[in-house]
């Protein structure tokens, strides 16, 4: 395909397997976060907005080296998953999506919060004076209406996720079909001599990925924004 | 009826405030921006929450602090619209209209979509409707949750004037048809004349007075609330046959009786009348082209503010006039003086008359 070795292909592949396992399974809980964060008052708070954007400030392989000491396999929570699922996540394309959760989150969690918190909060109190349950307000009105953050969120986290590198080699390291990702992959091409062309061909993809995930998100995000204004678009 | 009575501190405004509303009945909230209006209202809607207080729906308890009763909003079964409808945007007119729907019979919506004149609209998103229709349809989307009341907060306020004098008679209509107690949010005289039938005056947190519209707005210590530079004084009146009664203003049971051609035969109306319009003669004139004579009896004689001498006359209802101090003390006015009032029939239906309700 494209003229892509089978290293390439592979690497695209896993690559593109970790950003959507962890788009999916971070989506729903950035989602819950966002919603508590720009709707609700609690004691904590702080911290958990502090938690969430931890790994944007910190160098990433903290991130890496901290997941690392929490489950490897000799590690509690390491083998409370060895116990659970009859296996670890570390050096596993598992733990490449756990630390690429982790690592997107806050963009993730950002651009959600924000979209909430632009819902017209009038637009909720009438669903509640029209009889709406909380679950209901939450799935008719609030949802809907932050459609386009959640959208935008969404692929920002998406191509954060394909771009991830220092969490991954640190806590899952660079096994080829397992946690070679794109980066990684490309990483080790520029560490051997006489790849210069595979190399560059990685580059070219991943700035592809980039770009069509980022016009990807634009169009759709204006098209769910015109729906909701009402245009017919 | 509803009932009201709350208390909430805020760090720089109190808002205590009482009254009750009974069934079928328009209860018009009237004061300035930031008495507290929209905080009772959205007390009785539950979106607020009073320290202390009680508010009632006929048997029903919503809020009441003594017992901690605190009903949440989607089970108060309000009606609440808004001063800018917030219909809801990713939805059309008829997903809007449906959203609390609680009636499974179909006619009920036939009904009341017809009643608003909102059959057309259905297919349309929001932001492709007028105010006016904007405001038709919130009415339909609160009126077909089957509320046990309804909440209007300054519905008219964001239309032009044209677009209010369309609405006035929708929500006349649904008021006489659903009789259920109505809280009316206002800071519009003529909304007030055209809609209330009580009216609770709000200044800074605080009821000032409360009666009926008539009384409270004749009142003349409530003027400046209300935003009057002169007396009124406000009458019930109705509408008569012009050739059945000679053209000639009657009195019958506190009721003006009204010829005019202007609205139909029985129409209720409110009549305004400002008190320098209102001519005092002791003793009963004759040759006069104005044909609408009363007699009545002075009951309060008072200083206004521009030295003119502002006089209560008891012609079976309150009416207020205003004469100079001169007038008065060539005509020997006194309180208790029997005096003859006029009143120009032709003044009166044209310039000062709003409907109320039928």
């Amino acid at each position: 395909m494209f003229g892509l070795s089978s290293y390439e292909i592979e690497a695209l592949s896993l690559s593109l397997k970790i950003s959507i396992w962890a788009v999916v399974s971070g989506l729903i809980p950035g989602i819950a976060i966002a919603y508590l964060l720009a709707r609700k008052n609690f004691p904590g708070k702080l911290l958990i907005d502090g938690l969430v954007h931890i790994p944007l400030v910190i160098p990433p392989v903290v991130t890496g080296y901290v997941l690392l000491i929490t489950f490897n396999d000799n590690a509690p929570a390491g083998k409370f998953l060895i116990d659970i699922f009859g296996s670890g996540i570390a050096f596993s394309w598992k733990g490449a999506v756990l630390a690429s959760v982790i690592m997107s989150f806050p963009l993730l969690v950002r651009s959600v919060r924000l979209s909430i918190e632009a819902v017209d909060r009038g637009l909720e109190e009438a669903s509640k004076t029209l009889g709406a349950s909380w679950f209901r307000v939450f799935f008719t009105i609030t949802l809907p209406l932050s459609i386009p953050g959640i959208i935008t969120g969404t692929v920002l986290a998406f191509a954060r996720c394909l771009g991830e590198f220092g969490a991954t080699i640190t806590f899952v390291s660079n096994i080829p079909g397992e946690t070679s990702t794109l980066p990684l992959a490309l990483y080790t091409l520029t560490q051997t001599p006489g790849t210069e062309s595979a190399a560059f061909r990685l580059c070219l993809i991943s700035i592809a990925l980039a770009l069509v995930a980022i016009a990807g998100s634009e169009y759709f995000s204006r098209k769910a924004g015109a729906r909701l204004r009402g245009d017919n678009a | 009826m509803l009932e009201f009575r709350a208390i909430k501190e805020h760090t720089n405004f109190r808002l205590d405030a009482s009254f009750v509303c009974n069934k079928g009945m328009v209860t018009a909230l009237f004061g300035k921006s930031g008495s507290g209006k929209t905080s009772i209202i959205n007390m009785i809607a539950g979106l607020q929450k009073p320290d202390v207080g009680r508010i009632a729906v006929g048997e029903r308890l919503l809020f009441d602090s003594y017992q901690n009763i605190n009903i949440p909003t989607q089970k108060r079964n309000a009606g609440y619209i808004f001063q800018d409808g917030r219909l809801f945007p990713h939805m059309s007119v008829e997903s809007n209209l449906r959203y609390g729907f609680k009636g499974q019979k179909n006619e009920m919506f036939q009904e009341i979509i017809e009643l608003l004149g909102i059959e057309d609209l259905l297919e349309r998103r929001p932001h492709k409707l007028s105010g006016g229709e904007k405001q038709r349809v919130a009415i339909g989307r609160a009126l077909l949750t089957s509320p046990d009341f309804l909440l209007m907060d300054e519905p008219l306020s964001a239309l032009d004037s044209a677009r209010k004098q369309e609405l006035i008679p929708f929500i006349g209509r649904m008021v006489e048809k659903f009789k259920m107690p109505v809280v009316y949010v206002t800071h519009s005289l003529d909304e007030l004349l055209a809609l209330g039938d009580n009216a609770v005056l709000m200044s800074n947190g605080s009821c000032i007075e409360s009666g009926s519209v008539e009384e409270v707005v004749s009142n003349p210590a409530n003027m400046e609330h209300l935003g009057l530079t002169g007396r009124v004084s406000v009458l019930k009146a109705v509408a008569v046959d012009q050739h059945n009664s000679s053209g000639i203003i009657s009195l019958v049971d506190g009721k003006l009786m009204i010829p005019t051609r202007q609205y139909k035969t029985g129409t209720k109306l409110r009549v305004t009348l400002r008190s320098e319009d209102v001519t005092i003669s002791i003793k009963k004139p004759e040759g006069l082209s104005a044909r609408n004579i009363i007699k009545g009896k002075v009951t309060k004689m008072e200083q206004t503010t521009d030295g003119a001498i502002g006089i209560k006359i008891d012609i079976g209802v309150n009416v207020y006039a205003t004469i100079t101090s001169e007038a008065v003390s060539d005509l020997h006015i006194e309180n208790g003086s029997e005096v003859f009032i006029i009143l120009k029939t032709v003044a009166l239906s044209r310039r000062s008359t709003a409907t109320i309700r039928q």
